[in-house]
């Protein structure tokens, strides 16, 4: 509690008329309250969880030789948070799975496969082996990889700083499923054999025959790793693949078989399922099949362990495939089948892609989907993709389904996200946007927002360490000791305003442009850091979201519930912005809509300011409406004054505008910056000032 | 909270009006039931196709039956008389139409490990603002094999998130029984009875974070351990004197007969003859000491160090194992129980466990 009650800029929209204790009030917040529904604890737990992955990210760089404060260069991997795995797991896999990434991205050429690469380029030259040449050398990559990363993890658990490592281990075991794959098997038994339990798990014979033979070339290696010092962990490393894949051929496929079957031996719809099967697969040694004889006309039941494939296949149904690739095999193996069979045999390859489209569609998610990533979807993607970058990292990305009122009563519709925007390390732009803007937000601090009173307050005295003994000799006469007053701006009895600053960050802006956009905000920002106001402040555009998908984005510059840096971090989130461009394409409509709903929120019904900053290059944001992007706009604005009334003000900065905007019979203030005043810092101050006085008179009259 | 409570919150009056209002709740409830029938006919009928091809060879006519089931549009009449098609295949379009229909359903989708099928779970909730979970009060339909890590959670999506709901549909068919037969509106006289035990004991009782330690218990034999922790729960998150004036013969009846906890039965007896307030007041600094000798106990038992691995057997400390095999700890758990070193740990475990117990409820 003590904690929180510091935490004065996370302090200021906390209900305190709480109906129940929650497990942190009793507990505290660890950072396994990341994604608490409770704000509050959640960016209290996000504040600790950045810090600590930052310095987790310092020690993986000092540990790969480079200096602990150069700039990061993964993104913090928050997937964890959104599977299923407990809570005091999620945070420390998190870490560890960040600092594992960090070290990989600086390691450079210091890795096995690097140290191998002669052997990796042909290595069927040392093993002279009848299978296919690609695919042994593929084995041979595939089994380095995973020996580099089984060693990684050794070596960085030992390092201070980095026993997440272990956690990011235990949490990739976890994930282990039936082995799909050859990737899967060597991992199950190089990385995380001596964690999970393989002996009790439904596995086809021939996964169980792979991983006994893994298991058993890789014994000497493991108790040699345990007594011998790291720098001759290369060595062993070299040796232990040599042996793996000299293990491994004896399943490989001969070059005719991976090859795939021809038209000679195989009828047209084995062809058409050998395409569904996929690449190549193992061969089957004796001993090492299920003894199971089945028809082969049908599929084999696919509650049935699988055969592994030779490499990780992409798309969600591997077992299935795997099991349709075992009835391509049994039909070759007996082309004697008769008619019916055959007959059997054209249904299944007709059925199967439809029956595979439906269930992958129906037990997965729209790819541009705005809901959050489902947890099983998420737990697949970890499973077959150890110890790369997850889809979730950075800040945290929530989607949202936005419906809006236009004037005149048409409603629309759209998605969006938001998040954070992440902070810069950059300490020199960020001091040179603050002295960049600090004429502009000198004058902008003069601009007085109604509803702030300062008060006189008597606070509780508090020493810092020992009493002071002057004033102890006070204690009978004097309340000193007790108490001391101080002057606080808080809200009057009408509550403390909102102030939205949402700003263009599209493609559209030119470098000038962003560069006064970064420093008008920046002025802005300052201004009322110390102020009471309820601040928001975001940039809007579009931006690469859950992976990959391009999204309407709104990144948060300021938010009390959803920033977990504080009010003045806001310059630094700006600075990561780059400078000779925007980015993206905004949604204007969508995004206004979405960032008022959101000040609304806020306000309860208190007044709300909205500095709208933009080139006034309007995008189209509803395409169901006949609407013009500046119509949408403007009739959004229209539709916000009429709920809102006299709760709600609205200046536009225009960006590199000289002549009008369209909006100014709408809006209450218009402040255009010439494309010729877009490098002159002095003389937007000027007009700054100018408009600060008006807007002064504007409320000096309103308030009488 | 009883059936005239619950008709005086939806704003019931005198009783012809609420005999009114009982009557129109019940056709709304029914009107639900009858609009999510297609839906769940269609459910009942993939899930015994899926279990037909997931254990028996399969031929290209059940596949093509699969798809269609999948594929093939539902038709839905919300609440309104209005019909609205939507196929499982679009699995956001079914969602859609349910929410036209009530609010208080949800379906979720999950896709198995094992086969890459989609197994499904369509519910009916209860939002309850004031707390930290909301209630998951029926399974109108849930597949076989549909997963769910922990019997007392389930995560739903909400409004385009994850979030977990007390799962107190477990505990409708066993709650039926404290119904005295004959009774009418058995449905709303459940879902009372289960609103009334999870305010008052299970929202505090219950937490997510308790999955490790539910989760041992469960596999090395512990029922102490998982009383423990959840009556400690209990007393550190619930509001006793709220809860003492909630207390009635059916909430106790619950902790007997549907969710047997003796230890929280015994507690809520304990808090009915507490008559000073004083005695209300220390029991969650009491309670405060006793989380933190479980948990140091827990801790212990976790460190403990067993040998482990397949071929090469090495040391391996507890909780990298309970942690790694979390969803599948039972056969873990079989091969270690024999070990002395586990055997002597958990009996010390179990030791601690029973104390706590003791303390809190005062008796043995």
């Amino acid at each position: 509690m003590s904690e929180r009650r510091q935490d004065r800029s996370l302090h200021e929209e906390i209900s305190w008329s709480r109906p129940r204790r929650r497990k942190e009030d009793w507990a505290g917040v660890t950072m396994a309250s990341f994604r608490s529904s409770d704000y509050f604890d959640r960016l209290l737990a996000q504040r600790h969880f950045y810090r600590a992955v930052r310095s987790a990210q310092g020690a993986a760089a000092s540990a790969a030789g480079e200096s602990p404060s150069s700039a990061p260069k993964v993104r913090p991997q928050l997937t964890p948070f959104w599977t299923s795995c407990p809570g005091a797991l999620s945070w420390r896999a998190s870490i560890g799975w960040t600092s594992t990434l960090e070290f990989k991205a600086r390691a450079g050429t210091r890795t096995l496969i690097w140290l191998m690469r002669d052997y990796l380029t042909d290595p069927n030259k040392h093993h002279e082996a009848a299978v296919a040449p690609q695919i042994l050398k593929q084995v041979a990559v595939m089994t380095a990889e995973v020996i580099q990363n089984r060693m990684l993890l050794s070596s960085l658990r030992r390092v201070v700083g980095l026993g997440s490592v272990e956690h990011y281990r235990i949490f990739q075991a976890s994930q282990a499923g039936r082995f799909p794959s050859l990737l899967d098997i060597l991992y199950a038994a190089i990385v995380f054999g001596d964690l999970i339990d393989l002996d009790e798990r439904v596995l086809h014979p021939l996964t169980f025959a792979l991983l006994d033979r893994v298991i058993a070339a890789s014994a000497s290696y493991l108790d040699a790793m345990e007594t011998q010092p790291e720098h001759r962990w290369p060595e062993i490393g070299a040796a232990w693949t040599r042996d793996i894949v000299t293990t491994l051929i004896p399943f490989q496929p001969p070059p005719k078989e991976a090859a795939g079957p021809d038209g000679a031996e195989a009828s047209p719809a084995v062809q058409c399922l050998a395409k569904l099967a996929g690449p190549p697969r193992f061969r089957n040694p004796a001993g090492a099949d299920d003894g199971q004889s089945k028809p082969s006309d049908r599929l084999a039941p696919l509650g049935s362990p699988p055969p592994p494939s030779l490499f990780p296949e992409a798309g969600p149904q591997p077992g299935a495939r795997a099991l349709v690739a075992e009835l391509v095999r049994d039909s070759i193996e007996n082309p004697d089948a008769d008619t019916e069979q055959a007959r059997e045999l054209i249904g299944l390859a007709a059925a199967l892609p439809v029956f595979l489209d439906a269930i992958t569609k129906a037990s997965g998610q729209a790819p541009d989907s705005w809901e959050d990533p489902r947890s099983d979807l998420l737990e697949a993607e970890v499973a077959s993709k150890p110890f790369e970058p997850g889809q979730l990292s950075g800040t945290v990305e929530e989607g949202h389904e936005v419906e809006a009122r236009l004037a005149g009563g048409e409603r629309v519709a759209g998605q969006l996200f938001d998040r954070p925007l992440e902070l810069s390390d950059d300490d020199r732009a960020r001091d040179k946007l603050v002295a960049e803007s600090r004429p502009i937000a000198e004058e902008l601090r003069r601009l007085l927002y109604p509803n702030i009173e300062n008060l006189t307050e008597a606070v509780r005295y508090k020493t810092a360490g020992n009493l002071d003994a002057r004033r102890l000799v006070l204690f009978p006469f004097s309340q000193t000791i007790f108490k001391r007053t101080a002057i606080r701006t808080r809200g009057d009895k009408r509550g403390r305003p909102v102030l939205l600053v949402a700003c263009d960050a599209s493609g559209s802006l030119s470098g000038p442009q962003v560069r006064m956009l970064k420093c008008l905000c920046a002025a802005w920002l300052s201004a009322v850091a110390r102020l009471e106001v309820v601040l928001l402040a975001a940039v809007y555009h579009s931006g690469s979201v859950h992976g990959g998908m391009q999204a309407p984005l709104v990144q948060w510059l300021a938010h009390p519930r959803k920033v977990p840096a504080r009010r003045l971090d806001g310059v630094r989130a700006l600075v990561s912005l780059p400078d000779d461009s925007g980015t993206g394409a905004q949604s204007d409509a969508l995004s206004l809509s979405y960032l008022l709903e959101e000040a609304k929120k806020l306000a309860q019904g208190r007044r709300v300011f909205l500095t709208l900053m933009t080139d006034c290059a309007w995008n189209k944001s509803f395409p169901a409406s006949p609407k013009t992007p500046a119509q949408e706009v403007r009739a959004l604005i229209e539709s916000a004054y009429e709920e809102m009334k006299e709760r709600l003000h609205v200046t536009l900065v225009a960006l590199g505008v000289s002549g009008k905007t369209g909006l100014e019979d709408v809006i209450d203030k218009v402040l255009p910056v010439a494309p010729t005043d877009l490098a002159d810092h002095a003389a937007v101050a000027r007009k700054i000032a100018t408009f600060v006085a008006g807007t002064l008179q504007e409320r000096g009259r309103s308030s009488q | 909270m009883g059936l005239r409570d619950l008709i005086a919150i939806e704003g019931g009056g005198s009783p012809s009006w609420e005999e009114d209002r009982l009557w129109r709740l019940g056709r709304e409830r029914e009107g639900m039931r009858t609009a999510v029938r297609p839906l769940v006919e269609r459910l009942q009928h993939y899930d015994s196709l899926r279990i037909e091809v997931e254990r028996t060879p399969s031929a290209g006519d059940t596949l093509n039956d699969i798809a269609n089931a999948l594929q093939e549009p539902i038709e839905f009449c919300n609440s309104w008389g209005e019909s609205a098609k939507a196929s499982l295949v679009d699995p956001v379009s079914v969602r859609r139409a349910l929410r036209d229909i009530s609010l208080d359903l949800k379906l979720q989708v999950r896709r198995l490990v094992t086969t890459g099928m989609p197994v499904y779970l369509l519910a009916r909730v209860r939002s309850d603002f004031w707390n930290e979970y909301s209630l998951q009060v029926e399974d109108l339909f849930m597949s076989l094999n549909y997963p769910v890590p922990d019997r007392r959670f389930v995560r739903l999506t909400d409004n385009g998130r994850e979030v977990a709901y007390l799962r107190l549909a477990d505990f409708r068919a066993p709650a039926a029984r404290l119904i005295p037969e004959g009774s009418t509106d058995e449905d709303y006289r459940v879902d009372a009875i289960l609103y009334d035990a999870a305010r008052g004991v299970l929202q505090a009782a219950f937490h997510e974070d308790q999955q490790v330690a539910m989760a041992v218990a469960r596999a090395f034999g512990l029922p102490m351990l998982l009383s423990a922790v959840e009556l400690i729960y209990l007393v550190l998150t619930a509001d006793l004197c709220q809860l003492r004036t909630a207390i009635d013969e059916t909430l106790l009846q619950f902790f007997q007969r549907v969710y047997p906890q003796a230890a929280i039965s015994a507690f809520l007896n304990r808090l009915l003859e507490m008559t000073e307030g004083r005695e209300i007041d220390d029991l969650p600094d009491r309670a405060q000491n006793w989380h933190r000798t479980l948990s140091r106990a827990f801790r212990d038992w976790l460190r403990i160090e067993v040998p482990w691995g397949s071929g090469r057997k090495t040391k391996t400390p507890i909780w990298k194992l309970t942690l790694a095999n979390l969803s599948r700890l039972q056969p873990v758990a079989d091969r270690l129980r024999d070990e002395t070193i586990v055997e002597k740990a958990t009996e010390r475990l179990a030791g601690v466990a029973e104390r706590v117990i003791v303390e809190m409820t005062g008796r043995t």
